[in-house]
């Protein structure tokens, strides 16, 4: 996945249709799009007492447990399998967007 | 007609708004059609309180601290036999969501990147992350204002 988001970033750059404000926005949401379908994946796979709990007693939110709640969501491997699709996804979509503007 | 006359304005060439419109909209379809699902609103709204309570500082310490726990992960490697190196890069890419700064936005991205997978053995996760830290506090020291995260 990896290599095909440097890929399209590559292409971005060397987009010469493509301004340089375009481009960096394109950066942006490609950031975004990712940060926006990680945390839900993620979050579907925390521990929801633990979750729920911190949330009512934000006093007891720590870098430790909150470390638990990501690592307990990333230990069953789904999460990483699906967040690996979704971002393949995007990447694909977002390329198939810019298909005209990134030569 | 000069070469400024004959190009559209961005916004013409390029309808950032629409784009980004479109393209939440595939990804919120692609969680339709996939048997994911998605958290619910009050699982979201518990998750960003406790990233409320959690500045930043400590954030950080959480996230270097996650580390080794994820690359030493018997259960994970047993599952993604094949992926070394895969699961600390996803991590910090769903990390990198908390950083209140976009980690890609320089025009030079690519060498960035490039140099910094290079120096830390092509993991490409790690030198965003590394680099969007670096520029969260550059960005604190200059500004108070930086662009908050993107939640789905």
């Amino acid at each position: 996945m990896e290599d095909k988001l440097q890929t399209l970033v590559g292409k971005i750059k060397a987009s010469k249709k493509l301004k340089t404000d375009e481009k960096d926005y394109l950066y942006k949401i490609l950031h975004d799009s990712i940060a926006g379908l990680v945390w839900p994946i993620l979050v579907r796979y925390m521990d929801q007492t633990k979750l729920k709990e911190l949330a009512d007693n934000p006093q007891k939110v720590t870098p430790e447990n909150y470390r638990a709640l990501l690592q307990e969501a990333l230990n069953d491997g789904q999460a990483l399998v699906e967040m690996s699709q979704m971002t393949d996804k995007i990447v694909a979509k977002t390329e198939s967007f810019l298909e005209s503007k990134l030569d | 007609m000069s070469d400024q006359e004959t190009r559209r304005s961005p916004e013409e060439e390029f309808d950032k708004e629409a784009f980004q419109a479109e393209l939440f909209a595939e990804i919120g379809t692609a969680f339709e059609m996939s048997d994911l699902g998605t958290p619910g609103e009050e699982s979201m709204a518990y998750y960003e309180k406790v990233v409320a309570a959690l500045p930043e500082g400590k954030l950080r310490s959480a996230i270097e601290g996650l580390r080794k726990p994820a690359e030493i992960s018997a259960k994970i490697a047993d599952i993604q036999a094949k992926i070394e190196d895969f699961i600390w890069p996803w991590a910090k890419k769903a990390l990198a969501a908390e950083m209140p700064l976009v980690l890609l936005l320089p025009d030079d991205i690519n060498s960035k990147l490039k140099a910094g997978a290079q120096r830390l053995g092509g993991n490409i996760g790690e030198s965003i992350i590394a680099w969007g830290v670096k520029m969260i506090e550059q960005t604190k020291n200059s500004a108070e204002n930086a662009p908050a995260p993107m939640m789905a």
